[in-house]
């Protein structure tokens, strides 16, 4: 093993090496990455490494790679240094399975690292670390030709050692879609001294082309003067094609959604041209001839069902016709559209309506607001069981939007069955007006209209509506 | 004061226009209908000019030409644009409502399911028309 002496410097170790470890000769944890305690979160100073990692010192060949295990099941392949100074070891490792995420990266890129006298040793030392790394990474001399690679730039560009060396990277790695802009801002900040970070198309050597987040920056002499320019590649190219993959699907999805939608629409509005037509044949039959009563009891029951039908059919047509793109954004006194609600609904006799105090003003769309505040009153007066029914209604303001409540002295609801209330595919049919999808109607205008619904129900009492919009 | 009116009904559904002739009986209707099973038959009966229809109940799901397309031609067109259209539908859908009214519709009604309330309907509607003053 070659001994070197180095400098220990936390802050540049820290964000240069993403994982390493400093013991001392008894092997005492003496210093570590961060990064690495967020594998190995029991870690800390004090800590023995023997009891941690299970090295056996008398066995530890620090010529040989040491793997350790972490709790969270990611292996790490160490390589030891010893300091021939005063006998530290320290411990450089690279993550069997991981390539370091970009976030770390950028740690290691804003530092502005300083050599110190005994650069040799340092280099030795950069360049075991840099050889370990997953990304590659490139050092170039002065004036920005190729000093050397790691193993990792040779397997990810396809180009040999000999192939590159003395070469302007740029020049072996970016094509004819390189981005012009990204090269130039490359070489504005290289020759400004300044640290560089963006993504672009490099080429192997085989002509494939392939992403990669490139960051690096000048090394300086203690002078100030730019001794070498380091950066570090990572292939990004699979995040890239993940990207715009799951753009694809996502746009994908929306198609077919929106298919699914239309076909909704089409085929309920279909179907309720015959449910209409068996239904005036069966009056017309009815009219038409003198039935006994059993038949004539069977043709209700037709009649009754295809009322049913009907009703659901139009709940679906409700609801599939609610889409985004059809909302038209204006200023709506909320005073006159529960007005219009009530207006709208056959309030029975016994149950008063209540409104506590004046409604505010709110952007969205007129008809489906309407209609989300019609369904959330029309289900509470469908649930209503005491003699006097009372619905009141209700807001408050925050900062963030409002807030209404539509409160009923109803039969409320169970709590198995309030997580299921304003899904589609649980609806209840509970009488003979409803078509069950009232509420799925009224969770799907507020979701548009980016607010939320919810409600607090206690059996007996009464359920409360929450519907919160957005200013 | 009733004047008998000349109505040009544009549906496809043969049980539906059964249907349509049986109101006109039941309610001892003497009016003129003049059926057509598609936009397209509609616009040839508008362009012979044998019987210039005073208003036009019209389906808007239909084959071939559609409702909304039969309705624009009729609104286009110097020679017809002045007949009353009453769209007659199961369709409650927001949007063609209001590209109905848009392009220029005397009435939009909804075809309730029981054959009863139809009758009521189509009874008001028929008085209504007929008791205006039409060109």
């Amino acid at each position: 093993m070659k001994k070197i002496q180095f400098e220990f410097d936390e802050s540049s170790f820290n964000t240069l090496f993403p994982y390493f470890i400093l013991l001392d000769k008894n092997y005492i944890v003496k210093f570590h990455s961060t990064l690495l305690a967020d594998y190995f979160p029991e870690l800390n100073d004090a800590t023995s490494l023997l009891d941690h990692f299970k090295i056996n010192p008398s066995n530890t060949e620090l010529t040989e790679k040491v793997t350790l295990s972490s709790i969270q099941t990611k292996d790490f392949q160490l390589i030891g240094q010893i300091n021939s100074y005063n006998q530290d070891l320290l411990f450089i490792g690279t993550p069997n399975d991981a390539f370091i995420s970009s976030e770390k990266l950028n740690k290691i890129s804003n530092s502005n690292l300083k050599l110190q006298d005994r650069q040799e040793d340092q280099l030795v030392l950069l360049s075991l670390i840099a050889e370990k790394n997953i990304n590659s990474v490139i050092i170039c001399d002065s004036e920005g030709n190729i000093e050397w690679v790691n193993s990792s730039f040779i397997a990810m560009s396809g180009f040999s050692i000999e192939e590159v060396l003395g070469k302007k990277p740029g020049h072996v790695l970016q094509g004819k879609e390189t981005s012009v802009e990204q090269i130039n801002y490359l070489k504005n900040q290289i020759r400004n001294g300044l640290p560089f970070k963006c993504e672009l198309i490099n080429y192997k050597k085989s002509g494939e082309k392939y992403w990669v987040k490139i960051q690096g920056q000048a090394l300086y002499s203690r002078e100030g003067k730019i001794l070498k320019y380091f950066a570090i590649e990572e292939d990004i190219s699979k995040n890239i094609a993940l990207k715009s993959q799951t753009e694809e699907l996502a746009s994908n999805f929306a198609k077919t959604n929106k298919d699914l939608e239309s076909y909704a629409l089409i085929a309920s509005h279909d179907l309720k041209a015959p449910i209409r037509s068996i239904y005036s044949l069966i009056t017309i039959i009815k009219d038409d001839n003198e039935l006994n009563d059993i038949s004539n009891d069977y043709l209700t029951i037709i009649e009754n069902k295809l009322e049913k039908m009907n009703l659901q059919i139009e709940g679906i047509l409700d609801y599939a016709q609610i889409n985004k793109e059809s909302f038209f954004y204006e200023d709506v006194n909320c005073n006159e559209i529960i007005k219009n609600s009530i207006e709208n609904l056959n309030i029975p006799e016994n149950i008063e309506i209540k409104i506590l105090q004046n409604l505010p003003t709110i952007r969205a769309d007129k008809y489906r607001l309407q209609q989300l505040f019609q369904k959330v009153i029309c289900n509470a007066l469908n649930f209503i069981d005491k003699p006097i029914g009372i619905v009141e209604i209700d807001y408050k303001e925050d900062k963030k939007g409002y807030i209404f409540s539509i409160k009923d002295n109803g039969k409320g609801v169970a709590l198995e069955c309030q997580k299921h209330l304003f899904d589609i595919s649980k609806y209840f049919i509970n009488n003979n007006r409803s078509t069950g999808l009232g509420l799925s109607i009224a969770k799907k205008i507020v979701e548009i209209l980016n607010g939320k619904i919810w409600i607090e129900s206690e059996l007996g009492v009464g359920t409360t509506f929450f519907i919160e919009l957005k200013k | 004061m009733f004047k008998l009116l000349n109505i040009l009904f544009v549906e496809d559904d043969a049980i539906e226009v059964m249907m349509f002739v049986r109101v006109l009986q039941k309610i001892g209707s003497n009016h003129r209908l003049i059926e057509a099973s598609n936009g397209e038959e509609a616009l040839a009966i508008l362009k012979a000019k044998e019987i210039i229809p005073d208003i036009i109940l019209l389906d808007l799901n239909m084959p071939k030409l559609n409702g909304i397309e039969f309705l624009k031609i009729v609104k286009s067109n110097e020679a017809t644009r002045h007949i009353p259209v009453i769209i007659f539908t199961t369709s409650n859908n927001h949007r063609d409502i209001a590209s109905c009214y848009k392009i220029g519709i005397s009435g939009y009604i909804i075809k309730p399911l029981k054959y009863e309330d139809y009758l009521v309907l189509v009874q008001k509607t028929l008085e209504y028309w007929s008791s205006n003053e039409l060109l």
